[in-house]
């Protein structure tokens, strides 16, 4: 079969951004997936003792025994680092969790009850919305104190009328559309209807969103470490580790700039992936 | 329950929605009996209340929107105006089925269409999931679906609009109901399989002795499947007889112009069609005597005056008129 000039052009033209479409999920997924891994199983990892402290050895410069040097008190930054991306992936995953237990639940209510329920739980969600977000985390840790179970909450708080948001937003469209009348119809309950009918069609926008959630909720953290307000040490957490380095900047960049490539990289690959993911639901949802 | 009594028996049947405009009466005193195992063919142009009507019967409504503004809705000994919405639920489905337009929006795209026939198995049967799933596979196959069981797995969109009505069809005859609601179930496919899925209604009517109600407005398909029609405008039912007395002797002047303005396959072509003028009156404010009368050829000054009750006219027949048409064909 011969094909026409145009014909060639448009598969030239289609073949390569399709091969940048894969390469966009498939470095960042592999990052997550060393990141997920290395944070699950850092007790087991080959590494340096990330607690153990050698006075002798300060702000040592990267080498195959250091892959990124020592700190201020010759601990490895490395090791330092894998278990401060460890609290940062619970407390991202932990808090957007949170936010889409509640925000989901309450926003499926307020678009499939609406009246008065929505009403209440709009204005809820609107008065949360207009805190700014970082103080209000910030004013929940210090009244209780450093713990990882609270920043998560903490964190977890703020993303609840997002979730509720997007949640409801989707039921509203969803509860007017045949099928939710044809399941009454059918003599389902409302609860029914709810979890049967709605929630499936709910998974892939909630999904899609909560990958690029659990980027903020780690910026979140890490700027709160950074306030000395998440996990207290000995803990490593990677805001923390900047924190605590940046005097020693000019000397020693890799016990700063070692922890935030961490950030960078995870928050960077959360993007792209999340980007990617919701362009092609987008596209399947468009084909449905 | 007497055998001669109607399964469903509708009586001054008031159904009013509350919109932004104001109270729209879209069912404003409908009267009107099925006996088990007929079809009812319910025809109108849109917006005049048919699918209000339909959606009446079975409480599907929500109590924002509608006003029962009076009426009863015997089916089966109970008053379904008066029930609870726990009793409504069990007869949603289970005696009543309800079938929709749009099969394209009407089943689930996110679930597979084999789930979506269990869920009405299990819930109003108790069926446990693996005889659910036989009896799903079972029903895609008598509603006329090749290789039931691998489409039991298909999902939605992979299926064509005729395929997904017919599992609409299914889900709608998993529970054997007593009366079926089909509320255009045609319209929105192609002509050839608009005429399959009717032969499938009818097939599956007689077999189960089931009850239909047909909504359409397609008179073509009155005149093949339903033993008597029911003509309604602006929310009353104008007249109602045997199909074939009425298709052939309409006696208000509403169901002469609604068959005149039929297109019909021996018209020459370029042949115009009759258009019948004027537009159905809003029905917040309806007009105080016979609601087609500013549209009526026939209509004289009590027309305007008065509205005419809707009265038995022998050999089955009622309609609602001053001044009907006389028999032509008696």
């Amino acid at each position: 079969m011969t094909l026409s000039v145009a014909e060639r052009e448009r598969i030239k033209v289609v073949g390569p951004r399709r091969r940048w479409g894969d390469l966009l999920v498939a470095l960042p997924a592999a990052w997550l997936g060393v990141a997920v891994l290395a944070a699950v199983f850092a007790p087991l990892l080959p590494i340096p003792d990330p607690f153990r402290q050698a006075l002798l050895r300060t702000l040592q410069p990267p080498s195959a025994v250091h892959l990124l040097g020592t700190d201020a008190l010759g601990r490895d930054v490395f090791a330092r680092s894998v278990l401060g991306l460890r609290v940062s992936l619970v407390v991202g995953i932990g808090s957007v969790v949170f936010g889409l237990g509640i925000g989901g639940t309450l926003g499926l209510v307020a678009g499939y009850f609406r009246g008065r329920t929505d009403l209440w739980i709009s204005a809820v969600m609107t008065v949360i919305l207009s805190f700014p977000p970082l103080v209000l985390a910030i004013a929940i840790m210090s009244y209780a104190g450093p713990s990882l179970a609270l920043v998560i909450v903490a964190l977890g708080i703020l993303f609840v009328p997002a979730f509720a948001r997007i949640a409801r937003a989707n039921t509203l469209s969803l509860a007017e559309r045949e099928f939710v009348l044809a399941a009454r119809a059918m003599g389902m309950r409302d609860l029914g209807i709810l979890m049967q009918e709605v929630l499936p069609n709910l998974v892939a926008p909630l999904i899609a969103y909560s990958m690029l959630m659990v980027a903020v909720a780690i910026i979140g953290e890490a700027a709160l470490s950074f306030l000395g307000l998440s996990v207290p040490p000995p803990q490593p957490t990677l805001g923390g580790m900047i924190a605590a380095e940046r005097a020693n900047l000019l000397e020693a960049p890799w016990a700063v700039f070692g922890p935030a490539l961490f950030l960078f990289l995870t928050i960077l690959s959360l993007n792209v992936a999340g980007d990617q993911v919701q362009r092609r639901l987008d596209q399947r949802e468009a084909a449905l | 329950m007497n055998i001669a009594d109607p399964l469903l028996s509708l009586r001054d049947l008031k159904s009013y929605l509350r919109t932004p405009r104001g109270l729209v009466r879209a069912v404003d005193g409908v009267t009107l009996d099925l006996a088990a195992g007929r079809t009812l063919g319910l025809v109108g142009e849109s917006g005049c209340g048919k699918s209000v009507l339909a959606r009446s019967i079975l409480g599907l409504l929500p109590d924002a929107i509608l006003q029962k503004a009076g009426g009863e809705i015997r089916f089966g000994g109970r008053d379904l105006r008066r029930s609870t919405e726990a009793e409504l639920r069990k007869v949603r489905g289970r005696e009543i089925a309800m079938i929709f337009q749009d099969p394209m929006t009407s089943l689930n795209p996110v679930l597979k269409v084999g789930p979506q026939i269990e869920q009405a198995l299990r819930l109003h049967l108790g069926l446990r999931r693996t005889e659910a799933r036989e009896r799903a596979v079972d029903l895609l196959d008598q509603v006329g679906i090749p290789a039931a069981r691998q489409r039991a797995v298909s999902y939605p969109h992979e299926l064509s609009g005729g395929m997904r009505q017919r599992v609409m069809i299914a889900i709608a005859l998993a529970c054997d109901p007593k009366l079926l609601i089909a509320d255009e179930p045609t319209t929105a496919l192609d002509v050839t399989v608009q005429a399959q899925i009717l032969d499938l209604l009818q097939e599956q009517q007689a077999r189960r002795g089931m009850a239909l109600i047909l909504i359409t407005h397609n008179l073509g398909v009155v005149a093949g499947m339903a033993d008597e029609v029911a003509v309604m405008y602006a929310g009353r039912i104008v007249e109602h007889g045997p199909t074939a007395a009425l298709l052939a002797d309409p006696r208000m002047p509403y169901t002469a112009a609604l068959l005149r303005s039929a297109p019909r396959l021996s018209d020459p072509p370029h042949t115009r069609l009759e258009a019948i003028t004027g537009r159905p009156p809003v029905l917040v404010d309806p007009p105080a005597g016979c609601r087609f009368a500013p549209r009526c050829a026939r209509s004289r000054e009590d027309c305007r005056r008065e509205p005419p009750e809707i009265e038995e006219a022998g050999t089955g027949r009622r309609f609602a008129c001053w001044h009907p048409l006389e028999l032509a064909h008696a």
